[in-house]
């Protein structure tokens, strides 16, 4: 409750039965007495080209993907957080997108499942993940129970993040990560 | 109404508290301003203006049953050209002159008790041609300022007003010698795992301009490692989040105490401070805090913001209304207060995204900085690097100190002449900072914001469509923790590598756009090499005319609108603002139809499809 009396005495601070003197006020600023800037010009003056073909309203319908034969082991969050490991360190958005829960159960993975597989553990995110699989503790991921459905592993990363949680979901026998 | 408000308000409700003995039982805030501040819309000359009072006051004074009546101007004056609506709060006209406004204005609860509120507002009114900004400003604040800076150590008790508990700390006063008051004052606030007398020589170079520099110690938000703690284990531990709320109170309890100094004859900081110029900053897990400050601050009545690779506190489940009690209240939105955002490029601690996402549902003037080769632990002295930098401590340290006095000087000191640097095209360019910017104008005409359910409709009902290539309206960060409850969605388009390709939006009729100053929009491309791609802008009027603006080049060498393509450089994977003036289009085609404006386009030369996606959000024109 005190800490209620307090918010509240925060918001009526400001509050009075009087209107308030008026505080003399610094003169309002006037126009500053310069140059006018420039608008940067164009420093290239190529048009831009013609563009041929067909305008497609959305845009175009995402591709499907060829998968290989061999997908990733997924048969327990250990062999997927190794699976995740490697897949990111070759930049491997098809075995990523195989292992995160959005697109992991999919019959067919398609162009819009790899972008996003690509956004959310290469290029700049690729730093966290890094990180954070740096920081597994082998002995907390190997303890997971795989015949639970779901399952969260916790990782000190230390620093500002002091800790991060990884969810896995399992669907049929395959596990993913969960985001 | 948020839950916070709520309880505030019901705890009014059953205590019955008046306002006058509110004021007596907190002698503390009573030093601070009278008012909150709030940065209302920006306006041009010549354009009709409109924005309106009344969610600023319901969420400075949460006890406000609407409807409030008689808006009044206590002092300062409007921009000419403008004027206040008594009954409805709202300001409305066509301003006359660039120029920024400051005034304070009251209004009265309607439902019977007669109280009345206030708030501070600044207007601000920009030209058509930025008349007002002084270019080359960029890195004027590089180099340390002209005052030398004296620290003072100072110890004090509070009670936090999250927990109600009460806490002994510590502070670091960075004062500069000889500059006459009143000064601003910052409040900072130490990451998890550093010290608050980490910080001297950044404190030290933004004190240097004539402002009052304080760090807080807070020893029980997160730990430290001076020996004072141990912090709050859950705080450091189980629930950052509280933690950071716990900080939060920590930057208000220090405030208030600098403030009580203000107002201590005999002091030396006695009538130094402009109460109306108190900002509130934080690094790391402090920067968390400073989100909670900046939830807040109608109540604390602060300037503004700086967030230094800060965590966003939306990342929480628990800081969601309703979230988990104990109630944090963290909107989505956050009030329209002036704000600073830093990111480290190579941040290797807090890491992407989570301070990348800050300028996404910014409202008030808001400038997002990606310090290119920062890493997240050179702010301060000692600390060890948690990654490989690309610059040095010092430089990093220079680059953000520098940013920070421009932010401080333009908002104390209602600077219009740093606009370029915070909001306009001063930094575009630069190799040293990635600048994304947001100032909403009361004039924006918002082409899309891509969070529209319908990918083949823009904002303005007109469709959208692609020739050549691939887009997603979808984020473009990874969804880690409560972050993609925010719901952001980009347009990410993807290149098909055989032609010349295209993003077009159809304004839905014929656009109006020749008072208007450029077409914006923030740009980024997800890759490690920049932008490489030949990109332009392309305007078509009603009349089949076009003109079209190059901002990107693959072959290297910047066009002035994004830093230049180098394949060993930093990467530019971050939003940047793209601003191109409308006179750079009357430039490239004289013919073209300002008046008559009917689609805005983005046109690529051919890209090969392995080249990484190029990616828009917020295409608008003002």
């Amino acid at each position: 409750m005190r800490k209620l009396v307090l918010l509240s005495m925060l918001a009526l601070a400001g509050c009075s039965k009087d209107v308030p003197q008026e505080a003399p006020q610094p003169a309002p600023l006037q126009p500053q007495a310069v140059a006018p800037a420039a608008a940067p010009v164009a420093t290239n003056t190529t048009p831009a080209p013609e563009v041929l073909g067909e305008r497609k309203v959305s845009g175009e319908a995402p591709a499907s993907v060829t998968e290989p034969a061999q997908g990733p082991d997924r048969s327990t969050p250990a062999t997927v957080l190794a699976a995740l490991g490697h897949a990111i360190d070759a930049g491997d958005t098809v075995t990523l997108a195989r292992l995160v829960s959005g697109s992991a159960f999919k019959p067919t993975l398609d162009q819009n499942d790899l972008l996003r597989a690509k956004l959310d553990f290469l290029g700049p995110a690729k730093a966290y993940w890094k990180k954070v699989l740096a920081a597994v503790d082998t002995g907390r991921l190997l303890a997971l129970d795989a015949s639970a459905a779901t399952q969260t592993l916790t990782v000190e990363t230390g620093g500002a993040l002091g800790s991060v949680k990884i969810n896995f979901v399992k669907e049929g026998n395959a596990w993913a990560v969960a985001l | 109404m948020g839950r916070r408000a709520l309880i505030a308000l019901l705890a009014v409700a059953s205590i019955g508290f008046t306002a006058r003995a509110l004021v007596a039982a907190m002698p503390s805030s009573a030093n601070r301003a009278d008012s909150p501040f709030v940065a209302l819309a920006a306006g041009h000359p010549g354009q009709a203006y409109s924005d309106t009072l009344a969610d600023v006051f319901a969420g400075a004074y949460p006890q406000i049953v609407p409807p409030l009546a008689n808006y009044r101007i206590l002092s300062g004056t409007l921009p000419a050209g403008l004027s206040l609506d008594p009954n409805t709060g709202i300001v409305s006209g066509a301003p006359v002159v660039p120029r920024v406004s400051t005034v304070r204005i009251a209004a009265t609860d309607a439902n019977g008790s007669g109280n009345s509120y206030i708030v501070r507002a600044e207007v601000d009114v920009v030209s058509k041609n930025a008349s007002e900004v002084v270019p080359g400003q960029g890195l004027a604040f590089m180099n340390n300022g002209p005052y030398s800076v004296t620290t003072r150590t100072v110890s004090f008790n509070y009670t936090s007003s999250y927990d109600s508990t009460a806490y002994s700390t510590n502070a670091i006063i960075y004062t500069p010698t000889g500059a006459t008051g009143p000064l601003p004052l910052v409040i900072f606030h130490r990451g998890r795992g550093l010290n608050y007398d980490d910080y001297p020589t950044f404190l030290t170079h933004v004190a240097s301009y004539g402002i009052v520099a304080v760090t807080v110690a807070d020893w029980i938000s997160f730990v430290d490692y001076t020996g004072n703690g141990p912090p709050n284990p859950t705080y450091d531990g189980s629930a950052a989040e509280e933690g950071m709320e716990s900080a939060s109170a920590a930057q208000e309890a220090c405030m208030d105490y600098l403030l009580g100094l203000n107002a201590t004859q005999g002091d030396p900081l006695y009538q130094q401070i402009d109460v109306d110029s108190v900002f509130i900053g934080g690094h790391s897990r402090g920067g968390g805090a400073t989100h909670g400050s900046h939830t807040r601050s109608l109540q604390l009545r602060c300037k503004g913001c700086i967030y230094f690779m800060a965590f966003d506190l939306r990342y929480f489940n628990e800081t969601v209304p309703p979230g988990i009690a104990p109630d944090y209240g963290i909107p989505t939105l956050q009030p329209r207060l002036p704000s600073l955002i830093f990111a480290a490029e190579l941040d290797g601690d807090l890491v992407y995204p989570y301070a990348n996402e800050f300028i996404d549902r910014a409202t008030g003037p808001t400038t997002f900085a990606t310090v290119y080769g920062a890493i997240h632990d050179y702010l301060a002295d000692t600390h060890p690097p948690e990654a490989t930098a690309t610059i040095t401590r010092a430089q990093e340290q220079n680059e953000i100190a520098n940013l920070v006095v421009a932010f401080i000087k333009r908002w104390s000191n209602q600077d219009q002449t740093l606009d370029g640097v915070l909001y306009g095209n001063e930094l575009q360019s630069s190799t040293v900072y990635g600048i994304a910017s947001w100032r909403r104008s009361s004039p924006t005409t918002l082409v899309d914001d891509f969070q529209g359910s319908n990918p083949g409709l823009d904002a303005l009902g007109g469709t959208k469509g692609a020739t050549g290539l691939s887009y997603v309206e979808q984020t473009v960060y990874p969804p880690l923790g409560n972050l993609g409850s925010l719901g952001i969605q980009n347009c990410i388009c993807s290149f098909n590598g055989s032609a010349n390709c295209e993003l077009d939006m159809d304004l839905n009729g014929a656009r109006d756009l020749s008072k208007d100053r450029a077409l914006l929009a923030r740009v980024m491309q997800n890759g490690s090499q920049g932008f490489k791609l030949n990109a332009w802008a392309v305007l078509t009027d009603a009349h089949g005319n076009k003109a079209s603006v190059q901002f990107a080049q693959s072959a290297g060498g910047s066009l002035g609108y994004l830093p230049a393509y180098t394949s060993g450089g930093d990467a530019y994977d971050r939003f940047l603002t793209l601003n191109i003036p409308l006179i750079n289009f009357e430039r490239a085609n004289g013919t073209i139809d300002l008046t008559q404006i009917t689609k805005v386009a983005f046109t690529f030369g051919v890209v090969p499809n392995s080249t990484p996606e190029f990616v828009l959000d917020d295409v608008r024109f003002e």
